[in-house]
């Protein structure tokens, strides 16, 4: 495998990147750091229900909750030990978002050798009737551990407010009941489809000597041509909302809010998009922003009030979430104050301000933890952003940007709250 | 990596961790009191009321736009615990200059040491009580956290470990503003002060910027309060609260008497890993691998109190066969039923964390934060070595060592 390298003339830092003749992407972000983190991951989440494996001409369509079935059982091993026992000295675990799963380990030392178990343990699986009729119980008590989390509620109905028919309005984990569904059939058809290296990408960062992980990759990977193209299908998605209003009743002592704006644009210059969002929600609703002192001052929301924006390649929204007593008066606060900057134009300082928080914060992603900037970087990657093109986009964005995507998204018609209120 | 003291007078000084890697610095005022009852919602109440604003920037809107025009530097102002005694933490992460289009070192000192100093406006006070009351109350929410809260209140129901630093509902109630203000200005003047920089940092402008900042401030004859560790339990004290709650978390807490510098504190560590560290442990291959109890159980020490403690989710009625496992695999470790690859495992593990801490401006000051409460100097590899040379016998010791003293468990509202 040849590596390309690219130096990072900001952050004054090698960046190592290749291709497998799988098809697999590897990346290395070199760093002088004591630790190392490597993922190896899949474009495969939670989402991902229905598709056309390469090859075949019929649409497949799944049960929920498989991807996170999936992640729990690719641990288990053939002798039926856990992958856990492959490691040495090093934090490993994995996760399952809405657009990925990720296998990952970190380490300050062995970590060839830990590289090397990654690769071998995730490429072979090993299902079951009786593990994964095992797993079953240890996956139900994971979902009723989120069944009893008011800000996993919260934000789950706020999704299934906002779509009618995608499935990021589903539980990444999926209900009991799907769950108790899974079957070993399922989880291969799912595996061979979506483990495929060439769905799949390498990123590590740390103290990583890139040749001698890629003789690894060489080693591992047996594949040796790519896969077709897995198409994936969603189902039609209306412009339109569900409803703009859902709420539940939790033992909690404060309510609970979200106020979700559907973006309808998907695709496009995804990480423009998420700059501008989120400069545009920050001098909105950013703890400087007028909204903020008159909410906060007025004893309408707490410390943890905020904005965000989120999205994969096939949905996207703009959130404001918070506690309050009186979540419904803040939502129309907030709906207010939209409609005044959209008469009367985005602040020019706070839009300043927000984008050097935006700048900042990147330096601090950057220079931070390397498990928090491979899980960015992966994230970025499989959905088509170059991460550390983020100095450049950040010069490009402009205030212009900002106004144009508060007409276009927050839009009073294409909002949902949610609010879990307190049980008495 | 090293870190450097400079007294800046009796009672207050300056520390530096200085590491030319990092991007980012984290500057830290920290006021150390003994931890009671009593300061304990004065110290939360104060930790908010310095978040809103000071001399410099009198309302929180104007800090906050200052704190974004310094590239989203951020302020933490807190007041948390560590064993018995109280800190109040005012501290500023930045970037550093060189990787700023401006210089702006000078201006994030000169904020955090007027938030840290000459801190808290009046006007704010009210309504800091109320988000204070609202905090407390909301520590229902998170039914993990609150069972460990809950099995900390009752253990500790004598000790000074136990108070909640967000403090109490009706004592912050009763706090006016004029009082708030009398405990600041004792914070300010009786408190033994660390002020700590770490990461990538100029040190003369450090150094200047600290020397100025407490120049007003008097000497002060202030030492640092320990825990008193407890070797001895009375009868097993058994509590179960009853909420609409889907799943049940069984937590419990035992007592090791492990002084937090005597020889047996890095075996504590390897035993506390070893018994339910993470998935390597006895407690996740058998409550949760073997026999499906649970998706989560874990053990942890805490070296400063000499406690262990674990915390498991689980169905109502698993409750016994739950209890039985935790104890049983407890017993499993007092027998030496583990296997030198075992412990060459979790050995790994911890060596792995220590090392890591190395990465990170935070942890490497709350590492030391914790060394200088001790009266210890162990660098971080230091520290792994000490994890490296523990033997399978100390182990041994520490699990035969350990005594059940609380059981807690928050069980669902029709259960028995």
């Amino acid at each position: 495998m040849r590596f390309t390298k690219h130096t990072d003339a900001l952050l004054k830092e090698d960046v190592f990147t290749a291709e497998h003749k799988s098809g697999l992407k590897v990346i290395v972000i070199k760093k002088n750091t004591e630790k190392s983190y490597a993922t190896f991951s899949t474009r495969y989440g939670s989402i991902n229900t229905e598709f056309v494996v390469p090859g075949e001409n019929e649409t497949t369509k799944v049960i929920d909750g498989v991807a996170h079935f999936l992640e729990h059982k690719v641990f288990e091993q053939p002798d039926g030990t856990s992958a856990f026992a492959l490691f040495k000295g090093a934090d490993v675990n994995a996760f399952t978002s809405f657009g990925v799963t990720n296998y990952l380990f970190s380490c300050t030392d062995y970590f060839y050798e830990n590289f090397r178990n990654l690769l071998s343990y995730v490429q072979t699986p090993y299902f079951t009737p009786e593990n994964v009729e095992k797993e079953k119980g240890i996956i139900a008590q994971e979902v009723r551990m989120y069944d009893d989390d008011a800000g996993q509620v919260c934000f789950y109905n706020c999704m299934k407010g906002l779509y009618k028919n995608h499935p990021v309005r589903t539980e990444i984990a999926g209900s009991v009941e799907e769950v108790m569904k899974t079957t070993p059939e399922l989880l291969y058809k799912c595996y061979n489809t979506f483990y495929h290296p060439s769905n799949m990408a390498v990123i590590c960062v740390g103290d990583i000597d890139p040749e001698r992980l890629g003789a690894i990759v060489d080693e591992m990977i047996t594949k040796d041509k790519p896969e077709g193209e897995i198409k994936q299908v969603f189902p039609e998605e209306p412009r339109e909302i569900v409803t703009p209003y859902s709420e539940a009743f939790f033992e909690i002592a404060k309510p609970q809010f979200m106020l979700g704006f559907k973006d309808n644009q998907t695709g496009g210059d995804l990480l423009k998009r998420d700059i501008v969002a989120s400069a545009l929600i920050h001098t909105l609703a950013g703890s400087s922003s007028p909204l903020y002192e008159r909410l906060y001052n007025g004893g309408l929301i707490s410390r943890g009030f905020g904005g965000y924006y989120d999205y994969e390649r096939s949905f996207a929204f703009a959130a404001f979430s918070g506690e309050s007593f009186e979540p419904k008066t803040v939502a129309d606060e907030i709906k207010a104050e939209i409609e005044r900057v959209k008469a009367e134009g985005i602040d020019a300082g706070a839009w300043r301000r927000a984008m050097n928080l935006l700048y900042g914060r990147y330096i601090r992603l950057m220079g931070g933890d390397v498990e928090d900037i491979g899980n960015e970087y992966m994230f970025s990657f499989h959905r088509g952003i170059e991460l550390m093109s983020y100095p450049e986009v950040w010069k490009s964005v402009t205030v212009a940007d900002g106004e144009r995507f508060l007409r276009e998204v927050l839009v009073p018609e294409r909002a949902c709250l949610s609010v879990v209120y307190p049980k008495n | 990596m090293q870190i450097v003291n400079h007294n800046l007078k009796k009672g207050i000084d300056l520390y530096f961790i200085k590491d030319g890697k990092f991007k980012t610095y984290m500057a830290s005022v920290l006021f150390h009191r003994p931890l009671s009852r009593e300061s304990a919602s004065k110290g939360a109440l104060l930790a908010q009321v310095l978040g809103r604003g000071n001399e410099l920037y009198p309302t929180a809107r104007e800090l906050d736009m200052a704190l974004e025009e310094l590239y989203g530097a951020s302020l933490y102002c807190t007041s948390g615990k560590r064993g018995a005694e109280q800190i109040i933490r005012v501290a500023a992460e930045a970037v550093s200059d060189e990787f700023l289009p401006a210089p702006a070192f000078d201006k994030v000192a000169e904020l955090l040491f007027a938030a840290a100093f000459k801190g808290g406006v009046r006007s704010a006070v009210e309504r800091e009580k109320k988000n204070l009351i609202d905090r407390i109350r909301g520590q229902i929410n998170d039914k993990r956290v609150y069972a460990m809260r809950r099995l900390d209140e009752e253990m500790f129901r004598d000790e000074p470990c136990g108070v909640n630093t967000l403090g109490y509902e009706e004592d912050v109630e009763r706090l006016t503003a004029d009082e708030l203000f009398r405990f600041y200005d004792d914070v300010k003047s009786s408190s033994a002060i660390s002020i700590i920089f770490t990461g990538n940092f100029d040190e003369a402008m450090a150094e200047k910027a600290a020397r100025e900042a407490v120049a007003g401030l008097p000497e002060r004859e202030a030492g640092r309060t320990l825990a008193e560790i407890k070797a001895d339990v009375g009868e097993v004290r058994r509590v179960t609260d009853h909420m609409d709650v889907t799943q049940g978390k069984l937590t419990m807490g035992f007592r090791t008497g492990v002084e937090p510098t005597g020889p047996l504190a890095y075996p504590q560590m390897v035993f506390s890993c070893l018994y339910g560290g993470g998935p390597d442990s006895k407690l996740f291959e058998n409550v949760r691998e073997k026999l499906s109890l649970c998706y989560y159980a874990s053990a942890w020490a805490d070296r400063l109190t000499g406690v262990l403690r674990v915390s498991s989710g689980i169905e109502f009625r698993n409750f016994d066969a739950a209890y039985n496992e935790i104890m049983a695999q407890l017993q499993a470790v007092k027998d030496g039923d583990f296997t030198d690859k075992e412990v060459d495992v979790v050995k790994k593990q911890i060596v792995n964390s220590f090392r890591s801490r190395g990465d990170a401006v935070e942890a490497l000051e709350d590492y030391y934060t914790t060394q200088l409460l001790l009266g210890a100097d162990v660098s971080l590899e230091e520290a792994a070595e000490r994890i490296e040379r523990v033997t399978r016998e100390e182990i041994i010791e520490v699990a035969n060592r350990v005594r059940i003293d609380t059981v807690y468990f928050l069980a669902g509202k029709e259960e028995k």
